[in-house]
Parts: C-alpha cells; sequence; structure tokens
C-alpha cells in the first residue's frame, strides 16, 4: 500500500517537476519573443528602419514583423501625402497667378488708355469693349479656379445617390443648346429610360458638361455631336461623339493635366481646366474616363459611371 | 517610400550570337499609390519586366527591390512568402482554383500564410468589385469579367504592397474589359493600391496616372497623365 502511495507521490512531483520546466522554458520563450517585438518596435521609433525584419518566415515574429513594417510604411506614407499636397497647393496658386497675369495686364493698360482724355468718344468705346471682354475672360477664369481648388483640396464633398441618368443628360443638353445653336451645331442624346448611376448629381452635370462643351467648341460650323449611352455589369457608359479637329495621338494623354492645351487649339478660348475637372470628378465617385481620337475627324469621350454603390464608398482610409 | 526600384535589369536568353535580349537595362521606380501602364507589342520584354518584378523569375543581372526588399538574394522558401504576403498577381486567364468557391479563392493566400482574413476590409474589396451576392458560387459558373473580378479581390485580400496585373482584360470581351478596368482603377484609388498593368491597348493604359513605353527590352517613354 505505502509502496503505491509512494509512486504516487513521485508521479504527481514528476509531473509537477515537468510541468514547471515547461513553464520555465516557454516563459523564457515568450520573453525572448517580446523581447523582439520590443526591438522591432524600438527600431522603427528610432527611425532604424525595418531593414533587419526577417519577414518571410513562418514563424510568429515573421508575421508580427510584416504587420509592423505594413504600420510603418503607412505612417510614413501619410507624411509624404501630407508634404505632397502643400507641394500641390504651391503649384497651384502659382498656375493660378500665371493664368491671371496677362488679362490683368491687359486691363491695366485698356484702363491706362480709356483714361487718357485726348481719346475720341470712339477709340474709348472700343477701349471699353476690350476692358469688358477681359474682365469677362477673368471671371470665367476666376470661377473655373475656385471650383478646381475647392475640388483639389477635398474641400467638396461630393454626396453620391441613385440618380436617374436621362435627367442629367436632359440638363447637360439644355444648358449647351445656346452654345450650339448658335455655331448650328445639332445635339442627339439617345438614353434608355429608367437607367439609374450612382453619383453626385450637380457636380456629374459639371463633368458632363465640360466634355459637351468642348465637343460643340472644338466641332466645325454645322456639325453635330451625339451622347449615346450604354449600360455595363457594373458601369455605364456615356460617350460623347463629335466630328471636330481632335486630339493628336500624342496629346491624348496629356489633355486631362491642369492647364494643359493643345497648340492646335490656340484659336479656341480655353484654359485647360474641364477634362481636367471631369477627370478629378470622375474618380471621387469611383468612375472613370477614356479618350479616342484621331485629328481631324473628331473625338470620342466617354465617361463611366456606377451603377449602383456596392457599398463602396464607406470606409474609406484603407491602406 | 518607392514601393518598387528596378535598377538596370537585364535578361538574356541564349548565347552570342544569337542572344536575345528579353530585357536590356530596365531601371524604374515606382512611388506608393501609383497606377502605373506599362504598353508595349508583344515581344517588346514587358511580360518579362512584370515577372521580374513580381519574382516570377530571375534575372540575369540588375536589382529588384520591393517595399525595401533585394529579391535576388533570397531563396525559393522566402521569395514564396515575400510574394504571397507583399504581392498580388492578376493575370490574364483569372487562375482560380476550379474546386473553391468565390470567398473561398478570394481568402486562398491569406488561408495559405496561417491568417485570418481582415472582415471588414474584405467586405469593402467585395462591395467594391460588385461580387457581394456571388461568394458562394463556384468559379465555373461565372462568366469571364466576374471571374477575374475575383481575381482582382483575391490579389488584393493580403493587402499587398503591390499589384501586377499581366493583360487583365486579354481574355474578355469589350464591354466587361472596361467594367474591369474601372475595377483595377477604382481599387488603385480607393485601397491607394500601387499598381502595375501590363497591356499592349493604348486606350486602356490611358487610365492609368503614368504610362511607361517598352520597345525591345528597353523604356522609351515614361509619362504622367496627370
Amino acid at each position: 500500500m505505502t509502496e503505491w502511495i509512494v509512486l504516487f507521490l513521485a508521479a504527481v512531483f514528476l509531473a509537477a517537476a515537468a510541468a514547471a520546466g515547461i513553464w520555465v522554458y516557454m516563459r523564457k520563450r515568450y520573453i525572448a519573443f517580446t523581447d523582439q517585438v520590443c526591438q522591432s518596435i524600438d527600431d522603427i521609433l528610432a527611425g532604424r528602419g525595418s531593414g533587419e525584419f526577417e519577414m518571410d518566415e513562418e514563424t510568429l515574429l515573421s508575421k508580427f514583423q510584416m504587420r509592423l513594417k505594413r504600420l510603418e510604411e503607412i505612417t510614413v506614407s501619410a507624411a509624404k501625402e501630407s508634404e505632397r499636397q502643400k507641394l500641390e497647393v504651391q503649384s497651384v496658386v502659382s498656375d493660378i497667378s500665371h493664368q491671371l497675369k496677362t488679362p490683368v495686364a491687359n486691363v491695366v493698360l485698356y484702363c491706362d488708355t480709356a483714361m487718357n482724355p485726348a481719346l475720341s468718344q470712339e477709340e474709348r468705346d472700343q477701349c471699353m469693349k476690350i476692358l469688358k471682354g477681359q474682365v469677362e475672360k477673368l471671371e470665367f477664369l476666376i470661377q473655373s479656379l475656385i471650383r478646381m481648388s475647392r475640388m483639389e483640396q477635398n474641400m467638396i464633398r461630393l454626396s453620391p445617390e441613385p440618380v436617374p441618368l436621362g435627367e442629367i443628360l436632359e440638363a447637360a443638353g439644355e444648358a449647351i443648346a445656346g452654345k450650339a445653336k448658335a455655331k448650328g451645331i445639332s445635339v442627339d442624346l439617345e438614353c434608355p429610360e429608367g437607367l439609374f448611376v450612382y453619383c453626385d448629381w450637380k457636380w456629374t452635370l459639371e463633368a458632363v458638361l465640360n466634355v459637351l462643351d468642348n465637343a460643340v467648341k472644338y466641332s466645325p460650323e454645322g456639325g453635330s455631336v451625339s451622347i449615346a449611352v450604354q449600360p455595363l455589369e457594373i458601369y455605364t457608359k456615356i460617350s460623347v461623339k463629335d466630328r471636330g479637329i481632335g486630339i493628336s495621338p500624342e496629346h491624348i494623354t496629356d489633355v486631362c493635366r491642369r492647364f494643359f492645351r493643345e497648340e492646335r487649339a490656340g484659336r479656341t478660348e480655353g484654359l485647360g481646366i474641364g477634362l481636367y475637372l471631369t477627370r478629378e470628378i470622375l474618380g471621387k465617385e469611383r468612375g472613370y474616363m477614356k479618350i479616342r481620337s484621331k485629328p481631324d475627324e473628331g473625338t470620342e469621350v466617354s465617361v463611366y459611371l456606377l451603377r449602383k454603390s456596392f457599398g463602396c464608398m464607406e470606409n474609406k482610409g484603407y491602406k | 517610400m518607392s514601393i518598387v526600384v528596378a535598377e538596370n535589369l537585364k535578361k538574356y536568353y541564349g548565347e552570342e550570337p544569337n542572344i536575345v535580349r528579353a530585357l536590356d537595362g530596365v531601371s524604374l521606380t515606382v512611388e506608393e499609390g501609383e497606377f502605373v501602364a506599362v504598353v508595349g507589342t508583344s515581344g517588346s520584354g514587358k511580360s518579362t519586366l512584370l515577372n521580374m518584378l513580381g519574382g516570377l523569375d530571375v534575372p540575369t543581372s540588375g536589382d529588384v527591390i520591393i517595399a525595401g526588399k533585394k529579391l535576388s538574394g533570397m531563396d525559393d522558401d522566402h521569395l514564396t512568402i515575400f510574394r504571397r504576403r507583399r504581392i498580388g498577381f492578376v493575370f490574364q486567364n483569372y487562375n482560380l482554383v476550379p474546386i473553391l468557391n468565390v470567398y473561398e479563392n478570394m481568402i486562398l493566400s491569406v488561408a495559405l500564410d496561417g491568417q485570418k482574413p481582415d472582415e471588414r476590409y474584405m467586405k469593402n474589396v467585395i462591395g467594391l468589385l460588385g461580387l457581394g451576392d456571388r461568394l458562394n458560387e463556384m468559379p465555373n459558373n461565372l462568366s469571364g469579367g466576374q471571374q477575374q473580378r475575383v481575381a482582382i479581390a483575391r490579389a488584393l485580400a493580403a493587402q499587398p504592397a503591390l499589384l501586377l496585373c499581366d493583360e487583365p482584360t486579354g481574355n474578355l470581351d469589350s464591354k466587361t474589359s472596361q467594367d474591369v478596368l474601372g475595377l483595377i482603377r477604382a481599387s488603385s484609388s480607393q485601397f491607394g493600391q500601387t499598381i502595375i498593368m501590363i497591356t499592349h491597348n493604348e486606350e486602356i493604359a490611358q487610365t492609368a496616372d503614368r504610362i511607361i513605353r517598352i520597345e525591345d527590352g528597353r523604356i522609351t517613354e515614361s509619362r504622367w497623365t496627370v
């Protein structure tokens, strides 16, 4: 009997010793692991970066370090992004001042001329007419710049919602009708009934209008512009086609840049803001645009808008 | 930080005098969040370049550095893990696993890594790609465009530092191409994802922020569209 008790106690003692052994061992490993984790964090804090990290091992530490590296990347890129935005604002300011220079110089010049008392009434009227033109140009310029800079600095929040596409296109057609009529251009609109797109009414109208405005502007007198709509599975495509002067192939990717204008377009009024703004607006609505063009044959600008939200506009800010 | 740095990449096949220079001294840098299109005719070396950047092939000389990590020094095992965690691939022919359903396909690389998928993030990806009501379907029951969207979701699942797309719309008709293209563009802006996309189609390239043209294994042009 006592033999059994001794044996039992020995077994218990052994088990306890083994457990204690394992505990000590695990504890050691655990401390080693946390040390390494702390070391990794210290590396990043001290700006030594994650160069020493072993991110492609099948170990816990490696997985942890990989996450840590991602965190580091996100922080670094956020800092870079804010730096980039600062530069962007600077370049907008310099672009704006550049754009304002000519009309302001003209206004000053003609103002001086108009104030000359020796001027005949006819000459003065002439001056005033030019002045009015320049001031109008300035007004248009400032309006565009305000919209653009607000868009760029994320001061505008687009609120996309399901919108009947037909209504937007009709509104755009009406807005351009006067200009088109003056040039004898016919605008055809073909849109299936009952089609909805997920976008911000006001800003999408602006985006479409910019494209339409270009089509009319760069079409010859008596030309035609057609708007066609094609629903795809995810997007709805709106294409605006003209038979105008077209875009040369080497500049097809430049036309969406801010203030870019092709030399051939020099005689037509414009600032190089329209398509830039359109692209920005569409980007914020998770849409996009594509241009197909041949010089002297015409241009087709396709605008793609989401058909429904697919729940993707929420929870922004993921890496 | 530059996500991708390639330094004087060369890939030669064969020997003199019949040597083929698939890549002949290509250097490029891609910044975080950029959407770059690489265009070129077939045989220009663009796919070779993509394979080098993704660590699928080894250059004859030169270095590829992805997210600060040099690929050339790594052995196969490490490279595999690195790819799984840091690089997403979208190929022309979807490459979905036919016996797994849509959701299982999407989280495959995350599961292989012994991790749990980030549910909130996955919900976003699935929503963006319009796959919410297809999660339990088998790949064979989907259209080409839908399969490619699943492949994009799979590539995004591990939240990779870099997404590489090799002719992602190559097998699709023009209608579905426009959907897939838009969604690649949208994931770039929604998730701040860095994307390099290979295509021979100029119109598709237009949607990118930067276009790199490659001819006879060399970069002939690199321009921004914004």
